[in-house]
């Protein structure tokens, strides 16, 4: 096995265990790349910063996602994750200065165009939450860690009492978001 | 009819995308059949996506939290090797500096020691010479001889005025500290013979002036003091020679600082300055001595070296005086030494080195005592 894909496979492995710092090793050592071709492509400094966190992000999350398998260089995965989020940001930022139109099909295949979600009402309802029910929901939606794993890290007696405390936690977010929030606050209004 | 209801398990299973993708869309299909279900399913997902934009958000603050620690770990650690590396050099320059003066203080002292060296070496040919000088009666070259013990700004200074009173500063490394013995001053004390052959260890050049007490059958005589003090044989201890004059008939110099009064206590002269001038008091035709006190290492007898005469005053060189007071009493033609409690004769013959010898004469002593 090639001493780079060794490296990768022990990042993986880390990724998998849910070591959260093995995304700062990584930070410093794609840093300079994906910075460079951010820079390349009339980003700054905070955007570089910006989208090296979001390629992390989403790298932690599709590793941790069940049956994930790289079948290429780290390197390579990292760089064109970063590469589409730039892109990404860069068409959001088009659009908002009215230079790039949404086609119709576009439009025909965005259920959610002019009714985008605003999920910022849950997080801000998270923060009514118990500090464990915010972790346990996190590590289960966010994190993908299983019930077992999210007992232990909650002090919890077993993988069943942790499933039965997400139960409980997720029916209170619901509460809290119901009794604050009417259903036309879930939606963004794009059109202004 | 609806088949579904908010129980179905199999919506907690396509919440958490456990589903195959087939399955998955004969579950939406089943699910929108029936209202409240597919509300019920969609707000869930709504929730849950809420959830991982949080946990998003969160990782996302973690990466940034704990870059924005290592940079400022980073930068304070450089900000300690560079303190590090700055207190370095300062010591290495402050280390540096006071090498270089302790190397130059050093220097100096060689050369200090050097001069007395050289003093000594001066001493022992003049000493060498002394046959000669006692059987010449040029007593300008005599002068001259005793003149050469002084250091050249001594001898300018004494030039210069009369009254000043030069006082060399001594040295750790050249001055072997014996005057602080006391003891020495004491009668019964053993004293070695002279020997010229011995190395002259230090060599104290603080002339000071002191006039010859002319005692007569008048009682009322004292005293011109010479305090004899090397204070802690600090390098720079000085000698302090302090003149009371209490008596009319008795020329002497008041010592800094000091009030001269004559025998009825009113004041003749004062110097309250720091300055280590000495004032004349009062001078009546008794001989002045210009002395200077001098050690030999291994040799605690006192010896004197009469030099000659030099701007109205006769040059003494004392050796091994210790640190007792210093009077000079003229008694008819004699001239007699009194250190600390012992009386000597003065031998007043120009170019001669001599061991001094204690006053036997108990009238005389008495007389010295009184």
């Amino acid at each position: 096995m090639p001493n780079q894909t060794r490296k990768d496979t022990e990042i993986v492995a880390r990724i998998h265990e849910g070591d959260r710092e093995v995304l700062i090793d990584l930070y410093k050592q794609y840093e300079a790349m994906i910075s460079n071709h951010v820079f390349q492509n009339s980003g700054n400094e905070d955007d570089a910063k910006d989208v090296l966190q979001d390629t992390l992000v989403a790298l932690w999350q599709n590793v941790r996602k069940p049956h994930f398998e790289l079948t290429v260089q780290l390197s390579t995965y990292l760089f064109a994750i970063a590469k589409n989020t730039w892109l990404k940001q860069l068409d959001k930022r088009k659009r908002l200065k009215g230079e790039n139109y949404i086609t119709g099909k576009e439009i025909a295949d965005s259920p959610n165009v002019g009714q985008q979600m605003d999920y910022s009402i849950v997080r801000k309802a998270m923060e009514s939450l118990q500090d464990k029910c915010r972790n346990i929901l996190i590590m289960f939606y966010f994190d993908g860690f299983d019930m077992k794993t999210i007992a232990a890290a909650n002090g919890l007696a077993s993988a069943s009492v942790a499933k039965a405390k997400k139960h409980q936690c997720l029916k209170g977010l619901e509460g809290i978001i119901k009794q604050n929030y009417s259903a036309s606050d879930f939606y963004l209004n794009t059109e202004s | 009819m609806p088949t579904m209801n908010l129980n179905d398990p199999r919506i907690e299973s396509y919440l958490n995308q456990e589903m195959s993708e087939v399955d998955a869309q004969n579950f939406e299909r089943e699910a929108k059949e029936n209202p409240e279900v597919w509300d019920h399913i969609q707000f869930q997902q709504f929730m849950i996506q809420g959830i991982r934009q949080e946990g998003a958000a969160e990782l996302k603050d973690f990466i940034a939290n704990r870059i924005t620690e290592e940079v400022e770990d980073e930068f304070t650690s450089r900000n300690i090797w560079w303190s590090v590396a700055a207190t370095l050099i300062i010591l290495a320059v402050g280390l540096g500096v006071t090498y270089k003066f302790q190397w130059l203080d050093g220097e100096a002292k060689s050369v200090v020691a050097k001069n007395d060296v050289n003093q000594g070496s001066e001493k022992s040919a003049l000493q060498k010479l002394e046959p000669q000088l006692n059987e010449s009666d040029e007593s300008k070259s005599k002068s001259a001889a005793a003149d050469s013990f002084l250091m050249p700004e001594i001898i300018a200074d004494n030039e210069e005025s009369s009254d000043a009173m030069v006082e060399a500063p001594m040295n750790d490394d050249v001055y072997a500290s014996p005057l602080k013995d006391d003891a020495r001053s004491d009668m019964g004390r053993q004293r070695d013979g002279l020997d010229k052959n011995k190395e002259i260890r230090s060599v104290n050049v603080a002339p000071f002036i002191v006039s010859a007490i002319e005692l007569n059958s008048n009682p009322r005589y004292k005293v011109a003091v010479a305090e004899n003090k090397l204070e802690n044989s600090k390098p720079n201890a000085k000698r302090k020679m302090e003149s009371s004059i209490l008596s009319d008939t008795i020329a002497g110099y008041a010592g800094k600082s000091r009030v001269a009064q004559n025998a009825e206590g009113d004041e003749i002269s004062s110097n309250s300055n720091s300055s280590p001038s000495f004032k004349k008091a009062k001078l009546e035709g008794t001989k002045q001595f210009l002395i200077t006190l001098s050690e030999q290492s291994g040799i605690t007898k006192p010896q004197v070296f009469m030099g000659g005469q030099a701007n109205g005053k006769i040059n003494l060189t004392l050796w091994n005086a210790g640190t007792s007071d210093i009077l000079i009493f003229h008694l008819g033609d004699e001239y007699y030494l009194q250190l600390g409690n012992d009386f000597y004769y003065l031998p007043l013959i120009p170019g001669s080195t001599a061991n001094l010898k204690p006053v036997a004469d108990r009238a005389i002593l008495e007389k010295l005592k009184q």
